[in-house]
């Protein structure tokens, strides 16, 4: 997958990723909303809820998830059962369910394009449009796909054309937060600054093809490092989209 | 009050990111939006750090889905009458009771008289995860004190970050910039609910419209934008 030069096609560094696109409250009518695009890849999802749930699903305890995914044609199949049940089970990690008894939580993810490391976007996308919904969160998230050649060579977020060709492809989903770490500056002993942190372990593991532990180990890490780029695209996404809240904090009368 | 916080007051921050390392000994005030973690105040959603007069953090979001909270006002809609109870709808997960007998000067015998579709302004008085709002329509004293059902006018809806800032004191800037060119009266509810009426329905649209689209607008640049619209 990576030629003589060390380039891939389209001219991409193996550890490259493709120009990230995020777009949050795209949907009216839903409470919280997003698009998330890796060129190729478009994913639209949408969150509705809390809302009261039926009275046969609902947990005395906690807020029920439910997750759709919608190919870009035709009629949801297994592959789209199994990227449903994989997001549910990471939601349930993330969201603060136990805030919400009774409720509800809908999450809808309709593909748009589709060019490889499609759970990854998908991933990424539920994640934009759950902050976007301003529900209760343990952490942020975000997914990377990689793949190894029939040579061994990792590749991230790898296109179709590239998943195609791989012996495996795995995709990971960490969670990222920002910590504070304390400056040992020369002004102030004191001043902490937010500093973003990915644990070790992932939310989300999701192997295809044929792959021995070493080969899953430094999947994984290729993964982690993608992840931190994504959740740095991300702060930056929602700090341009508060700007004009920031604006009125420094203004005196408030 | 430990101050090593006051860096973030008016960042943006992600759920999961810690906003202030607890202190040793005292205690620290926050509300919405936050919850300690660990050595740690952490954000549990998207949002700006804010800090009260008396120290209190909380962080000011913009949502959709209003989630009740104690000494919330809120616009409903009046859906149903259950026993003593209206059932009004105010976009929360669940359905608020109001209790026929917190309006002001109501008893057994002379019980408001509402039906499904009007609407009321009202406060929220308990607010719990486990059970259904309440809410009331007088204040301490048992007096109105402007809550109560409307009559008439329109209901807009609007972000919940937008409405907080609605009910900002002294008034936003956009209510005083529009209520210095036109006559109107208006309840903001904190659920994304607006109402208003005015004298003339050309007067109530045209506010309704600027209201509406003045969600993301600068407060730096709101006089002269409201003028822009009024203009047209």
């Amino acid at each position: 997958m990576v030629g003589q030069d060390g380039h891939r096609a389209k001219g991409r560094l193996p550890s490259q990723m493709r120009p990230l696109l995020c777009e949050r409250s795209v949907l009216s009518r839903a409470d919280g909303s997003a698009k998330w695009a890796q060129e190729g890849s478009a994913v639209l999802a949408a969150v509705h809820g809390p809302h009261q749930a039926g009275q046969r699903r609902e947990d005395a305890e906690r807020a029920v998830i439910e997750v759709l995914v919608k190919p870009r044609n035709g009629l949801a199949g297994p592959a789209e059962r199994e990227a449903e049940e994989m997001l549910r089970q990471l939601l349930e990690q993330v969201l603060l369910t136990a805030h919400h008894p009774r409720t509800l939580i809908l999450v809808v993810v309709q593909v748009l394009q589709a060019d490889g490391s499609l759970l990854a976007v998908a991933i990424n996308a539920v994640a934009a449009a759950l902050a976007d919904a301003g529900l209760p969160m343990r952490s942020m998230f975000a997914g990377v796909c990689c793949a190894f050649g029939a040579d061994g060579t990792l590749v991230i977020d790898p296109d179709a054309a590239e998943e195609a060709a791989a012996g495996s492809v795995i995709t990971a989903a960490f969670p990222c937060s920002h910590t504070l770490t304390q400056q040992h500056g020369s002004s102030s002993s004191s001043a902490a600054v937010p500093a973003l942190s990915l644990p070790e372990a992932s939310l989300l593991l999701h192997c295809k093809g044929r792959l021995g532990a070493p080969q899953l180990a430094s999947g994984l890490e290729g993964c982690r490092r993608g992840c931190q780029g994504v959740a740095k695209f991300v702060a930056l996404a929602l700090t341009n989209s508060f700007k004009d809240a920031m604006v009125k904090s420094s203004d005196p009368a408030v | 009050m430990g101050d090593q916080g006051c860096g973030l007051v008016g960042k943006v921050v992600a759920p999961g990111d810690a906003v202030q390392a607890l202190p040793a000994s005292g205690s620290v005030r926050i509300g919405p939006g936050l919850r300690a973690e660990g050595s740690y105040v952490v954000a549990q959603k998207c949002g700006v750090v804010r800090q009260t007069r008396n120290g209190k953090l909380w962080l000011e979001s913009k949502q959709k889905r209003y989630i009740p909270a104690e000494e919330d006002l809120v616009v409903g809609t009046i859906t149903d009458r259950r026993g003593e109870n209206f059932v009004v709808d105010i976009g929360a997960p669940f359905p608020a009771q109001l209790p026929m007998l917190s309006f002001e000067g109501a008893t057994r015998r002379n019980r408001p008289n509402l039906v499904a579709g009007d609407l009321v302004y009202a406060r929220v008085i308990t607010a719990n995860r486990d059970m259904d709002p309440v809410l009331t329509c007088v204040d301490a004293q048992g007096k109105s004190s402007g809550f109560g059902a409307l009559k008439g006018g329109f209901v807009l809806e609007c972000g919940l970050g937008h409405a907080r800032a609605l009910l900002a004191r002294p008034p936003a800037p956009l209510l005083a910039a529009l209520g210095a060119k036109l006559q109107f009266e208006l309840a903001v509810g904190l659920n994304g609910r607006v109402w208003l009426d005015s004298s003339s329905c050309a007067t109530t649209v045209k506010v309704a419209n600027v209201l509406q689209q003045a969600q993301g607008v600068a407060a730096a640049e709101v006089q002269q934008w409201v003028a822009a619209q009024l203009q047209q």
